[in-house]
């Protein structure tokens, strides 16, 4: 008996140690970045472009945030510009609707980011050069904020004229 | 009284004047049996003469009704005895006078004069084929009518000239599901088991399917027709048949009559017709299996064309612009003015004034000889017909089927015709339900939405020849386990391996109201990442690489669908992404679905950053409808060809019309195509960007020429 209790609460001890955990996962479920605790660490690196795959297109951006075992508030931030290494993000970030939550292991939440460029949310690409960056922020009993995990995403394909171009080399079945 | 010794005188001359009459009676019947003789010579020149322009116009109608019949039965696989049957009966072959309707009028013993009629009771006794029956010599070595190995006749001694003649091909022994003793029967058979031999024309694909040809001399301008010195080549197969005529009329001389001897006024005159069917790969700059519209304001100043235009579908309309060549298979409506090969055509909804007797004549005259027209359809040569590949549904030619697997056991034109049994991946779904996932309306995900399976069947390609010319059946490639999601909620991470995601596009619009129309709302899609896919694929099997999986079929309700609703709320779009590098695919990459599908990104572009030149191996999409990016509009740069092969809509279809994934049409200053014309079917390589894709539309091209020895 004294054995299965010292299991139960070695058990138990774990669960509550397990650190939680953060997910990003792209349009067909490839992780972008994760993070078990860690914070900004790309500063201007990493930019994954694979939304909308090299830039073609902002479409189905769906960025998948996984958020596991948290043990305070969390929510999802996003802004135009590059991460600042170990710096909170920049004033203007915005936070998302619906992503705020205290929930221990939150549903998936998908940041559409086709959408939120659609709707104003964010500011539209000034050029192929420019790039966005999402954080998930954790919100300790103190009120600290903290980034639990951050990406860079880029369109290095978009064209002058801000549009995304199909370049297509094939043979074409019902075009 | 004075008198005349007459007797005296008579006695004196007697003699000489019965010479003379004798003599000038002899001269006169000399004359009259001489002019009776060259009279009767005359009448057996003109019964000559006539029987050879009667049999001359027989054997005209006879091989162009053999060409049609041919044509008709291929993809049904109608045997020869039937097509020939059916040829001989349909233009009363050896006699023109229906003898039983003569005798049922009582009418008999009647000299007809129809010179080459031959009396006899079998029409297909004037086919002097293979065993002397109505089986055409085969131009293909390995089967039993191998018109090489054929003994000739005694008065048919010429079979194989290699110098007249096209090269012989082989039987391939590659796929046992066809049958040499039906290959001798059954041009369909025969058909699909030929290739070329290696080195024979010298350049070939892969397989030894496509050559690069010579363009046959018609006058049907799918190119211009090669002439001596100066060839001009496609892309084809060509397989062919030597059918031997021998016509024998009932005409016999007065004296061949009295006597008996049953000796024909005409001998019996052989004559070879070769019957070609040159299998064609899309490959011109457009081409198709449906009635297209080309030029107009819906083409904007990006677009350029090099080479001609054809398709085997009824008409191509002309609604302005500047090309190399047209060519449809019954009529050319020109809407707006047009330039053709420097020949500007005026407007003429009707399709043949470009045709009309005295506009034929005059470009006939000022044309250079020997070329076809700029503008032509195939009735400008009565020996030639062309015809699209497509499956079979109730007896007739499916367009719709393209898309789709076999209702049933697939025939062999199934495994042929129908481009999923060509695909070496087969990726089928299933159990779909119309929950909307993500409605971009409200901004709610339905997380008890996403229901899906997903069904992949997989046979690597071992030797990698993409051009073989059978596909193959479900049960002869590997079936992995289906993955199946019930909802988004509860992910399969099977599902994301593949590099596969089941979500909904992002249109702001919110589900459609009813079934149709999907493009401008909200709908499910699977997304696919086509190199983490193929990626995932070879380590589930063990086996395979992109050169050996070249094809790839993404399909939901395979065998009912387009033909029975293009989509519904409950079919998936397909999207395809992380397209932009596709040079691991050594041996070309066709993607063929039978759903709306979605290109998210670049395709076939090469690595970043891209060398010069990228590599970019010849691909192929086929989708009933594509659309380009969800919710924005974006420009699209082509560069390629366009086959365009029908779907349900409305005809004639602009193969240049883009739209994009919200349904909006995408407008022409935003399109740049360069279209060109694929030339070399030899294998691609980074240094030779040759080949064409894995899978492209096919057309049969059939012709029928004299043998000229």
């Amino acid at each position: 008996m004294k054995t299965i209790l010292f299991l139960l609460a070695t058990l138990g001890f774990i669960v509550n140690m397990q650190a939680s955990q953060v997910l990003l996962t792209d349009l067909t479920g490839q992780p972008i970045n994760t993070d078990q605790g860690g914070g900004n660490q790309h500063q201007g690196s990493n930019i994954y472009n694979g939304l909308g795959y090299l830039g073609t297109s902002p479409d189905l951006a769906l960025i998948t945030i996984a958020r596991t075992a948290d043990s305070s508030e969390s929510y999802v931030v996003i802004w135009q510009g590059a991460v600042n290494k170990n710096q909170k993000p920049p004033a203007n970030a915005i936070k998302l609707p619906g992503s705020d939550t205290t929930l221990t292991n939150p549903p998936l939440f998908v940041v559409n980011f086709s959408a939120l460029l659609l709707a104003g949310t964010i500011p539209p690409p000034v050029d192929a050069t420019t790039i966005y960056s999402i954080a998930v922020i954790e919100v300790d009993s103190q009120g600290k904020a903290s980034t639990k995990t951050s990406a860079q995403f880029g369109f290095p394909y978009l064209n002058p004229q801000l549009q995304n171009t199909f370049n297509i080399t094939t043979q074409l079945g019902n075009g | 009284m004075t008198g005349t010794n007459l007797q005296r005188k008579r006695s004196e001359h007697g003699a000489s004047l019965i010479l003379l009459v004798s003599i000038i009676g002899l001269a006169f019947i000399v004359t009259v049996a001489a002019f009776l003789l060259a009279a009767s010579n005359a009448q057996d020149t003109a019964r000559l003469a006539t029987a050879k322009v009667d049999i001359a116009n027989r054997e005209d109608i006879l091989i162009r009704e053999i060409l049609q019949q041919t044509a008709t039965g291929m993809p049904s696989g109608t045997n020869w005895t039937t097509i020939m049957t059916t040829a001989v009966n349909n233009i009363d072959a050896i006699n023109y006078v229906d003898l039983t309707e003569l005798a049922r009028l009582g009418i008999t013993g009647v000299i007809p004069a129809n010179a080459g009629d031959t009396g006899g009771a079998n029409p297909l006794s004037i086919l002097q084929g293979y065993n002397q029956t109505e089986v055409p010599l085969g131009g293909t070595s390995g089967v039993a009518n191998d018109i090489s190995q054929a003994s000739p006749p005694t008065d048919n001694p010429s079979l194989y000239n290699a110098t007249v003649l096209p090269p012989l091909m082989n039987w391939s022994n590659s796929n046992a599901t066809l049958s040499l003793s039906t290959a001798v029967t059954t041009p369909q058979e025969f058909f699909l088991g030929s290739l070329n031999t290696v080195s024979t024309p010298p350049t070939q694909s892969s397989g030894n399917r496509w050559a690069k040809l010579p363009y046959p001399a018609t006058r049907f301008g799918y190119k211009q027709p090669s002439v001596s010195g100066s060839p001009n080549y496609f892309i084809a197969r060509r397989v062919w048949w030597t059918i031997p005529v021998v016509y024998q009329t009932t005409q016999q001389t007065e004296e061949a009559i009295k006597a008996g001897t049953n000796v024909k006024r005409y001998p019996s005159a052989p004559a070879n017709y070769v019957l070609s069917v040159y299998e064609i790969p899309s490959q011109l700059p457009i081409s198709g299996n449906a009635d297209l519209q080309i030029g107009g304001t819906a083409w904007g100043s990006g677009i350029s064309v090099t080479g001609s235009i054809s398709t085997s579908g009824n008409q191509i309309q002309l609604y302005g612009g500047t090309y190399n060549g047209v060519s449809s298979r019954q009529k050319v409506p020109v809407i707006n003015s047009t330039t053709v090969g420097g020949v500007t055509y005026s407007s003429d909804s009707t399709g043949s004034a470009f045709d009309q007797l005295g506009t034929r004549e005059q470009m006939a005259l000022t044309q250079t000889p020997g070329a076809a027209a700029p503008v032509a359809v195939t009735g400008n040569d009565g020996k030639v017909l062309i015809m699209p590949v497509l499956p079979l549904r109730n007896g007739a030619l499916s367009p719709n089927d393209f898309y789709m697997a076999a209702p049933g056991t697939p025939t062999h034109w199934d495994l042929y015709a129908r481009p999923y049994y060509r695909c070496r991946i087969r990726i089928i779904i299933s159990g779909t339900d119309s929950n909307l996932i993500y409605n971009s309306l409200t901004g709610v995900t339905n997380t008890a939405a996403g229901k899906i399976t997903v069904q992949i069947i997989a046979q690597p390609d071992a030797v990698s020849k993409p051009d073989q010319i059978l596909g193959f059946l479900d049960s002869a490639a590997t079936l992995l386990p289906p993955i199946t999601q019930t909802s988004i909620a509860s992910p399969n991470p099977k599902l994301v391996s593949y590099g596969m995601n089941y979500t909904s596009t992002n249109k702001g619009k919110g589900p459609p109201p009813g079934n149709y129309p999907l493009d401008s709302y909200d709908r499910n899609i699977l997304v696919i990442d086509i190199p983490t896919m193929i990626t995932a694929l070879i380590k589930a099997l063990g086996q395979g690489s992109p050169a050996q999986l070249y094809s790839i079929y993404i399909g939901s309700n395979p065998t009912i669908e387009p033909a029975a609703a293009l989509s519904t709320t409950s079919d998936p779009g397909i999207a395809i992404t992380d397209t932009h590098d596709l040079s691991a695919f050594t041996r070309g990459l066709s993607i063929v679905t039978n759903q709306t599908l979605y290109l998210l990104d670049a395709f076939n572009q090469g690595p970043p950053p891209p060398p010069l030149p990228p590599p970019q191996p010849p691909t192929s999409i086929y989708a009933p409808q594509i659309r380009y990016s969800i919710s924005v509009i974006p420009q699209v740069n082509l560069t390629g060809q366009v086959a365009v092969v029908p779907t349900p809509g409305p005809t004639p279809v602009n193969p240049l019309s883009f739209t994009s994934g919200n349904g909006t049409s995408i407008s022409s200053s935003n399109i740049i195509a360069k279209l060109t014309e694929v030339t070399d079917p030899t294998p691609w390589s980074v240094t030779s960007p040759t080949g064409l894709p894995p899978i492209t539309a096919l057309s049969l091209l059939f012709t029928v020429e004299k043998e000229q020895n």
